[in-house]
């Protein structure tokens, strides 16, 4: 009994002792480690500890890209300005010519510059996504617009055949009658789908147009700004303006260049055209104060103004190709023509032509059905408004018309007269008869 | 007569000499915010930022005893407290060197022994009146004069 009591006391001591052991060493190692926090810093240590500090938070705020980090590094500058808060009047000494603040106050605005990057970043990649999908959908629309045009313009040219052709049994008027039905359907297939499609590069080049200006006002504000990483940025925003001004006046060329334009799409185009001149020669000394006049930035320069120079010279084209198309697909093979007069000169060359070699026979199709139902009421009016044409060439064209029209009045007379000359000498011949 | 005359002469020109000799402004702080961290090359020259003085320390390492050794400090640390005397130490040195900056020269004033083993990553604060000394987790508080208790 007693052996048990004292074995039972031993193993209490035992266990005694290890909880006391235990307790020195972990007393120990809890003050080897904060004793250095109670120990003293060399003020030297403590100076270079917050400049490298400093520096490595600046190199984060230069080239992070990611909201997430802006937070991370707001918290950084805050333990920063907490830690050293107490050491303000030293570092203040310490850091001279510079001041505690200065530093803080920098880190502070280059933060801040970094916030405002980090979301001009993110509006960029969602403009350019939607920038992306818009180009996409537009170049579908136009693909299937251009198909639907050249269909159309075959189907014009077969109904105006028909309309020649001097069968005009039951047969041929119902199979006109629906291919004409069909023609107006597609035309309004085509129309919807050109609307579509300049409904889209109206707001593709309505977003390029307010994030270039918002851009802009920005620069305008940092450029008084100096530093280097303020200029990097700079840099960058500048050639990612430059390539979305680049590609969309590239884009807004293209669509003129499909020729199934009226000229209702190339007023739009026009329009287009001059508000996106206006970015660019808005953007144009920025352009060259950011690269300096070198050779590489010359030729994309160039490369921009001669992109703009061609987009205008395909909205001048645009309806002359148009116009010559129309007379070639309904069979009326004119000179080429490239302005007013020409235009005017292969009209009225042409008449002379048919005048000598077919006379009257394809008037109708020319004057009545192509002139008068499709270019006079839908094209006239843009020539003339956008002065490609004069009143005097549109006289002089309705002139020769008017000429072409007399001969066929006077074959109608002649023919006419010819039905009464042989009337009465019909009639003459059977009174002769009675006679006798 | 004449002899009282000449007197009062010599006791006025030594009046003069002597008010113009100590002529001076007071009081002057000459006390530095931060140590300086002057980095040393291979022939013992010392050369720091712009306003810290220029001087080779070879005596320096030969009062150490470590001149020309491969325990030649690549670095001194150099402060000057509030009465104008610069305290100069370096890792691996056992003394503090005072100094009094002299007609192009540094004076020695005191030697400061510290440890005897030499110092791995000595350091001064400055702590106006006394230049803080941190040795390890030992500090000193130092003077001119030598050790402050």
């Amino acid at each position: 009994m007693v052996s048990l009591f004292n074995h039972t006391n031993r193993q209490e001591k035992d266990h005694m002792k290890g909880i006391i052991r235990t307790v020195i060493v972990v007393g120990f190692v809890l003050l080897g480690t904060l004793a250095p926090l109670f120990a003293e810093v060399s003020d030297y240590e403590r100076v270079e500890r917050f400049k490298a500090e400093y520096n490595d938070i600046i190199k984060a705020i230069h080239t992070t890209g990611d909201q997430s980090e802006i937070t991370l590094i707001a918290e950084r500058i805050k333990r920063l300005s907490d830690e050293y808060e107490d050491f303000r009047a030293f570092l203040n000494d310490a850091l001279y010519p510079q001041k505690y603040d200065d530093y803080i106050g920098e880190l502070r605005r280059s933060l801040s510059r970094a916030t405002q990057r980090v979301a001009l970043t993110s509006e960029k990649v969602q403009l350019s996504n939607r920038l992306t999908q818009n180009r996409q959908e537009n170049i579908r629309l136009s693909l299937t617009a251009s198909k639907l045009a050249e269909e159309n313009r075959t189907l014009k040219a077969l109904i105006n055949k028909l309309r020649l052709t001097r069968e005009k049994d039951k047969e041929t008027i119902d199979k006109l009658n629906t291919m004409v039905a069909e023609l107006i359907e597609k035309v309004a297939e085509q129309e919807k789908l050109v609307a579509e499609l300049k409904d889209k590069i109206e707001v593709r080049d309505r977003a390029v147009v307010g994030m270039t200006g918002e851009l802009m006002n920005r620069f305008d504000k940092k450029i008084t700004d100096k530093g280097k990483d303020k200029n990097i940025q700079l840099t960058v925003e500048k050639n990612e303006i430059f390539d979305i001004i680049l590609s969309t006046i590239k884009e807004n060329s293209d669509f003129v260049k499909s020729g199934f334009l009226q000229p209702d799409d190339l007023i739009f185009a026009k329009e287009e055209h001059d508000k996106l001149s206006d970015i660019w020669e808005r953007f144009k000394p920025e352009f060259e104060a950011m690269h300096g006049k070198n050779t590489e930035s010359a030729a994309s320069m160039r490369k921009i103004q001669a992109t703009l120079d061609d987009w205008a010279n395909q909205i001048d084209s645009s309806p002359w190709k148009t116009l010559h198309a129309l007379f070639t697909d309904n069979g009326f093979e004119l000179a080429n023509f490239q302005n007013g007069s020409e235009f005017k000169n292969a009209v009225v060359t042409f008449v002379d032509q048919e005048i000598q070699q077919n006379k009257r026979k394809r008037y109708g199709l020319f004057v009545e059905t192509l002139w008068a139902e499709e270019i006079a009421p839908q094209w006239l009016p843009y020539l003339i408004d956008t002065q490609r044409l004069t009143p005097n060439e549109t006289a002089e064209i309705e002139a020769k018309f008017r000429e072409w029209a007399g001969l066929r009045d006077y074959l109608m007379w002649g023919i006419i007269g010819g039905v009464v000359v042989c009337m009465l000498v019909i009639g003459a011949v059977m009174a002769r008869r009675r006679k006798s | 007569m004449r002899y009282g005359f000449v007197c009062t002469l010599l006791l006025m020109a030594v009046t003069v000499s002597g008010c113009l000799m100590h002529q001076k402004i007071t009081p002057v702080d000459y006390a530095w915010t931060l140590e300086s961290v002057l980095n040393v090359d291979r022939n013992g020259a010392v050369k720091g930022p712009p306003k810290t003085p220029t001087f080779n320390a070879k005596q320096l390492f030969t009062w150490e005893q470590c001149a020309g050794t491969m325990n030649q400090p690549e670095t001194l640390r150099l402060i000057q407290n509030q009465a104008g005397f610069y305290f100069i130490t370096a890792p691996g040195f056992k003394n503090v060197y005072v100094f009094r900056p002299g007609d192009a020269s540094l004076e020695l004033i005191n030697t400061i022994g510290i440890d005897p083993n030499g110092m791995s990553r000595p350091a001064f604060n400055q702590r106006v009146p006394f230049i803080q000394l941190i040795h390890g987790s030992k500090v000193f508080m130092l003077d001119e004069k030598g050790i402050k208790k």
